[in-house]
């Protein structure tokens, strides 16, 4: 039998797959988007993997603790505690930025009378609620969840396909300016937003119900994630061309309202509403959640459930307060993604394992 | 304690759901713009904005046949302002409704504008979250975009319908004008691709168009029809192809559906009708010494529809002349469209997006003159045309003229 708060292999996979939709899947993606961002999405998905597995490793290694346990476990508690505490507010940032860029979806495309605080207070209370039931409910609404996404996606992308708005010629020139440019978008930017940010995930391995396989599943995962991602993305730019995909501040919004199938199906941009809420719904709510556990580790807290007010209420927060405006937000972003991330959620961990292995093969070696 | 807590949850469940209404707004309380159209006031940087709005009742009640006769099916309010979204804004200083303008299907730019320029027109279109980029877009052909939104037309309820109705029809059935959207032309702006945009002009007498006078005559007193596509260089009007040339002009496009071709047949001229059921165009670049040229592929197929020669089209000979001379015809109004086009220096045909594609590295040194490349460029066309089916007949009723 199971313990209550164990996680089964489908549902990590729809969480992986929500996951990495999030934002990515409405926003452009790579800071230097061209016609080539499906290649470069493709190319940088092996480093997700590869992340994704040095997780799995970690957590195979230190089966019962959490993200900030092996932390102070690898590099002691004088470094690791407060490597730990910064982790917290990088989790609840990050949970932020995906709260404000929700937000302002909503407010440019529909909701253009709501005050910013009432649309991200609606948002957060379901974060709130989630964070506070634990884990376990969140991937199982994942596994729902990931349902709805598709056979939205599906009937966004039937819809795209019959209304002849896909012009592949769109997609030329391949490599039109040679191989550097697609690659650089790769790496760092790609792998860094969506793919490195699974790192959140550390935080959870300790409730896997089958831990041998969670490197499998989570490979499959984020394969078919980068797949779909990818596919999606090229449509956004054989729809709209280049141009306006660089432009657009959210491409897939545009994509859909320019559908016309069949003379009755149009105006779809209720589904790309949907699909960014739904997928920023699940990304926020990780974060928050990995907020809350290296918090309620750190601080020795004995009910991890009871931080969800305070965590939820500095994302709100943090949401309105970050930036006066959305293209400040966006800036910042890519600030942020090429200065913090980096370090936090590839280069750290890295480290990790190197003096993880380190300390494994002296101790090994002392009793020999 | 219990019920503190399910009231709580109540609480904050209808905070879930009130946010919607923040937004809402009573459709009693909009009025629907249809169509838009956008005029320059002459010697100064202003837009007129013309703001075609639906008479809701007129619409309801002409479906039930009853009563909305007497009401105007469409009012046009027109302001002046420096943007084109604070033009439209002030019409509500006229409109007694708040203006929604989510079902505008049209936008009518008039055609001093056009000479103007179109440039930095449809910012706002791409902004806005209300207006669609899927809005077709004319030219009121020798007129303002005013006066075209002014006439009333029968059969529709609205002038936009009327106009979108038509530039669906013949961009489909007769294929000499293009149904060209905002995001066509954005893309075109952006790119290297210069637009195509079809024009409209009003026909008959355009003032007495306005009145309702207009909707009770058999032949209408004034009317709106499609004429020609306009031709845009550096986003200004250059020049207008029509007839065959704006044919042509479609087919290069690629956006040939269907057509009527006449072609000769022995000592007549113009007396066989071939149908155009099915074309699709291809578009090469090639580099001969640095000097870009370009292949316009054509493979197209068509039925004989109508002829005034004694002809049987049993024997292959007979079809295969048929086609020769629809081939050779085709090839002629291409050539015509991309002569007109090549003289405006109009990249309509995206002649420098296919050398982009095919030869990025060139394409940079290209890039500085090609208005000049292009215009000098060498393009060859080559129409292989095929005729499927004769009707209903093989060999016409008519008799070979005794000598």
């Amino acid at each position: 039998m199971s313990k209550p708060t164990a996680i089964s292999p489908t549902q990590l996979f729809a969480m992986i797959i929500l996951f990495e939709f999030g934002t990515a899947l409405v926003l452009p993606i790579g800071m230097a988007p061209g016609p080539n961002v499906w290649l470069s999405i493709l190319i940088a998905m092996p480093g997700g993997i590869l992340l994704y597995l040095l997780l799995a490793y970690f957590a195979k290694q230190y089966p019962s603790l959490n993200l900030s346990g092996y932390i102070q476990k690898i590099v002691g508690v004088y470094i690791g505690w407060p490597i730990s505490l910064l982790f917290i507010l990088i989790f609840i940032y990050i949970s932020s930025r995906n709260l404000r860029e929700a937000g302002d979806l909503l407010i440019a495309s529909s909701y253009d009378q709501t005050p910013l605080a009432v649309v991200h207070a609606a948002m957060i209370i379901p974060v709130i609620y989630v964070v506070y039931k634990g884990v376990n409910v969140l991937f199982r609404v994942g596994e729902i969840y990931l349902i709805i996404m598709l056979a939205l996606g599906a009937l966004s992308f039937i819809a795209t396909l019959m209304s002849g708005a896909i012009d592949l010629k769109n997609l030329l020139p391949v490599m039109g300016e040679g191989w550097i440019p697609t690659l650089k978008n790769a790496y760092p930017n790609i792998f860094l937003f969506p793919f490195a940010e699974l790192f959140c995930f550390a935080t959870i391995m300790p409730h896997f119900k089958q831990k041998q396989i969670a490197g499998r599943t989570g490979m499959i995962a984020i394969i078919t994630s980068s797949v779909l991602l990818s596919l999606t993305h090229a449509l956004e730019v054989t729809v709209v061309g280049a141009d306006v995909y660089t432009r657009a501040t959210f491409p897939l919004f545009t994509v859909i309202s320019t559908v016309k199938a069949a003379e009755f199906l149009q105006r779809l941009d209720a589904i790309v509403i949907l699909a960014l809420i739904i997928g920023v719904f699940f990304k926020m709510t990780m974060y928050a959640y990995a907020a809350a556990a290296i918090a309620a580790d750190i601080f020795r807290f004995a009910e991890q459930r009871s931080l969800a007010y305070p965590i939820g209420a500095v994302i709100l927060l943090v949401s309105i307060m970050s930036a006066w405006s959305y293209p400040e937000h966006s800036t910042e972003g890519s600030r942020h993604l090429l200065s913090l991330h980096p370090f936090f959620m590839v280069i750290l961990p890295v480290l990790l394992l190197i003096i993880h292995l380190i300390r494994k093969r002296f101790s090994h070696n002392r009793p020999a | 304690m219990r019920t503190c807590r399910s009231f709580c949850l109540l609480m904050l469940l209808s905070l879930l759901l009130l946010p919607g209404c923040w937004n809402s707004r009573e459709l009693s309380d909009m009025a629907i713009v249809i169509g838009i159209g956008i005029d320059k006031i002459p010697d100064t940087d202003q837009y007129r904005v013309s703001l075609q709005i639906v008479n809701p009742g007129s619409v309801v009640t002409s479906k039930s046949g009853s009563g909305g006769q007497n009401l105007m099916p469409n009012v046009v309010y027109s302001s002046v302002d420096h943007t084109v979204f604070s033009a439209m804004r002030k019409s509500s200083q006229k409109v007694p409704r708040r203006l929604f303008f989510a079902h505008s299907q049209l936008l009518v730019i008039g055609e001093a504008l056009a000479k103007d320029g179109i440039d930095d027109l449809f910012d706002f279109y791409e902004r806005s979250h209300e207006l669609r980029l899927n809005t077709s877009v004319v030219i009121a052909k020798g007129t303002d975009a005013e006066s075209l939104l002014r006439v009333l037309i029968p059969l529709q309820t609205t002038t936009t319908t009327a106009i979108t109705g038509r530039i669906k029809v013949t961009s489909e059935s007769w294929a000499q004008s293009v149904d060209t959207t905002i995001s066509d032309i954005v893309k075109s702006l952006v790119g290297e691709g210069a637009p195509v945009i079809s024009g409209i002009r009003v026909t008959g007498n355009p003032s007495k168009g306005q009145k309702k006078e207009n909707l009770e005559q058999s032949t209408p007193l004034s009317n709106v029809e499609t004429k020609g596509i306009a031709v845009f260089t550096d986003g200004k009007l250059a020049g207008w192809l029509e007839g065959k040339s704006a044919r042509g002009a479609v087919w290069a496009l690629d956006k040939m559906k269907s057509t009527i071709v006449n072609i000769d047949c022995e000592d007549k001229k113009d007396a066989m009708a071939i149908e155009i059921t099915f074309s699709t165009t291809k578009v090469k670049a090639h580099l001969i010494n640095g000097k870009p040229s370009f292949t316009i592929q054509v493979t197209e197929e068509g039925n004989l529809s109508e002829t005034k020669c004694p002809i049987n089209p049993k024997t292959h000979e007979v079809i295969a002349k048929l086609q020769q001379q629809l081939a050779e015809e085709t090839k002629k109004e291409i050539e015509l469209a991309v002569k007109a086009a090549q003289l405006t220096r109009s990249d309509i045909f995206g002649f420098a997006t296919v050398i982009k594609r095919t030869y990025p590295k060139d394409w940079k040194k290209m890039k500085e003159n090609w208005p000049a490349l292009y215009s000098e460029s060498e393009v060859k066309v080559s129409v292989k045309a095929y005729v499927r089916r004769t009707g209903l007949r093989f060999k016409s009723y008519i008799k070979p003229k005794e000598e």
